[in-house]
């Protein structure tokens, strides 16, 4: 689950919340726990548990949280461990500004190690640049789908963080404009990796496309050159052994999203021959993918895996479905 | 392996393998020393500094709590081997049952988040806070303090800075 802070499994994570909020909210934090469970909270305030959970919160709550009470805002902003990973996913990446992402990061003090900024479009290069130049910190830097931010731009920002002795090494990039492959070239080299993605282990389509930006793959970098167009994008490796293994194919068949055909269910890659078996989501299956779902009962088409399961109840009856199409029809 | 090692021969009555637990509201609890030492980190070191067969007191803990502390222990240290949460062994049968105890009412919820991290029991404190994490999720402020008995204390200035400050996310 991918949140505000998570808590960090190899780190203690078990006495530190208590020790660390602040003194004077210890003693209600002791009132309130040594009680048992069947007396009331006395005048309302937090229960101690509340303050242990911070640690788990995603941003959106971890704000609603400051407002609820004076007690939980000291904590929240004493607590400069809670703000050491900042994740900033929809709904909120829209109304993030550049001034807004500057106050949460400052709340770090410069400790901030990691930060994701899914689909935020208003955080500009600028903007950026200041948070990394206050974080010099920062070793997880993912801005998929940050579509304001420029290729150039990220270059600067990462050059901050190499020449401040930062320790950067996951960079996720996809839907920069204007990527080219001096880019990735800059990017790699201040990552100190040179070009060993391309012989790392394969990247597939189908845990890539359902994609959580937090995916660990240990990939220092998510985009790569596509062989076919010479693009840097998402770059995938065929899910067919028999085509990864053979070497000539695993060439032939690596490459991005518009490259290579690829089957919704299995990542394979697909023969254009087989194109014509049609589905009813437009999703593009294999053959062997498109024979073992079940069909439409009257156009014969099948749902691709993601569809079907939010195809609503109604279609289903004991023989079978009839996809959203054939149903308008009816 | 931590174990009663410490019982001098002197309560021969006592059972080999168990240990005693006393919470906070005086209930005593027979329990099984490997299980609990091996998911709990506190009663491990009570068990090390050689308890022994006195009760090992555990004033903030209730007695509730106490018990499903102890069964959560039990069960994953039967079928995990004490593993975490994150471990592959995790089966489905873990977490069911995981599944099924957080679906206790929030007090509760809140006394086993303090009960573990009082034993430091890790895998039932991640559970029990992402249980209420979830809980929280997407409510307002004002839900917020309703679902958890908070009372708004903040004069009107304060709360228009606090608003304020955080009104780009949460208006």
């Amino acid at each position: 689950m991918p949140h505000a802070a998570p808590p960090d499994p190899s780190s203690t994570p078990i006495q530190p919340h208590l020790g660390r909020s602040s003194p004077n909210s210890l003693p209600h934090l002791s009132s309130s726990s040594s009680s048992s469970s069947s007396s009331s909270n006395a005048p309302m305030a937090p229960h101690g548990a509340l303050f242990l959970v911070l640690g788990y919160l995603p941003l959106r709550e971890l704000l609603a949280f400051q407002r609820v009470c004076r007690l939980l805002r000291d904590a929240i902003a004493d607590d400069a461990l809670l703000w050491r990973h900042i994740t900033v996913e929809p709904p909120l990446s829209a109304k993030l500004t550049d001034e807004a992402l500057l106050r949460i990061t400052s709340k770090a003090e410069g400790k901030l190690k990691s930060l994701a900024l899914v689909d935020c479009w208003n955080i500009t290069d600028a903007g950026l640049l200041r948070v990394v130049e206050q974080n010099p910190a920062i070793t997880k830097l993912y801005v998929p789908g940050c579509t304001f931010l420029t290729a150039d731009g990220m270059v600067k920002v990462v050059k901050q963080l190499f020449e401040c002795k930062g320790n950067l090494n996951h960079l996720q990039l996809r839907g920069l404009s204007n990527i080219r492959k001096d880019h990735l070239d800059i990017f790699n080299s201040f990552l100190g990796k040179n070009n060993l993605q391309q012989v790392s282990q394969p990247s597939f389509y189908n845990s890539r496309h359902l994609i959580s930006f937090d995916c660990d793959d240990g990939r220092p970098i998510d985009v790569d050159l596509c062989p076919k167009c010479r693009n840097v994008r998402l770059v995938f490796d065929c899910t067919r052994e028999s085509c990864r293994t053979m070497k000539y194919k695993r060439i032939e068949c690596r490459g991005c999203f518009f490259c290579i055909a690829r089957c919704e269910a299995c990542g394979g890659c697909i023969d254009f021959d087989e194109l014509d078996e049609e589905t009813a989501c437009s999703h593009i299956l294999c053959l062997e993918c498109w024979l073992q779902l079940p069909k439409c009962n009257t156009c014969n088409r099948p749902y691709c895996d993601g569809h079907a399961s939010s195809l609503a109840e109604s279609a289903w009856s004991s023989s079978g479905f009839i996809c959203h199409q054939c149903a308008e029809l009816d | 392996m931590a174990t009663t090692g410490a019982s001098d021969g002197a309560s021969a009555a006592k059972k080999e393998g168990l240990v005693t637990l006393m919470s906070g509201d005086g209930e005593i609890f027979e329990v099984e020393a490997a299980a609990v030492a091996a998911l709990s980190v506190t009663i491990r070191h009570a068990i090390e500094e050689g308890f022994g067969d006195r009760p090992i007191p555990l004033p903030i803990v209730g007695a509730r709590a106490l018990a499903l502390a102890v069964e959560y222990c039990r069960k994953h240290h039967s079928l995990g081997g004490g593993a975490g949460e994150d471990s592959a062994a995790y089966d489905d049968e873990l977490r069911a049952f995981d599944h099924n105890l957080a679906k206790v009412d929030r007090d509760t919820l809140f006394d086993l988040i303090e009960a573990a991290n009082y034993l430091e029991i890790e895998g039932l404190l991640n559970l029990m806070c992402r249980t209420v994490a979830e809980m929280m999720k997407g409510k307002s402020v004002e839900e917020l303090r309703r679902t958890f008995d908070v009372s708004n204390d903040y004069t009107p200035e304060e709360e228009e800075e606090v608003r304020r400050e955080v009104s780009w996310a949460l208006d």
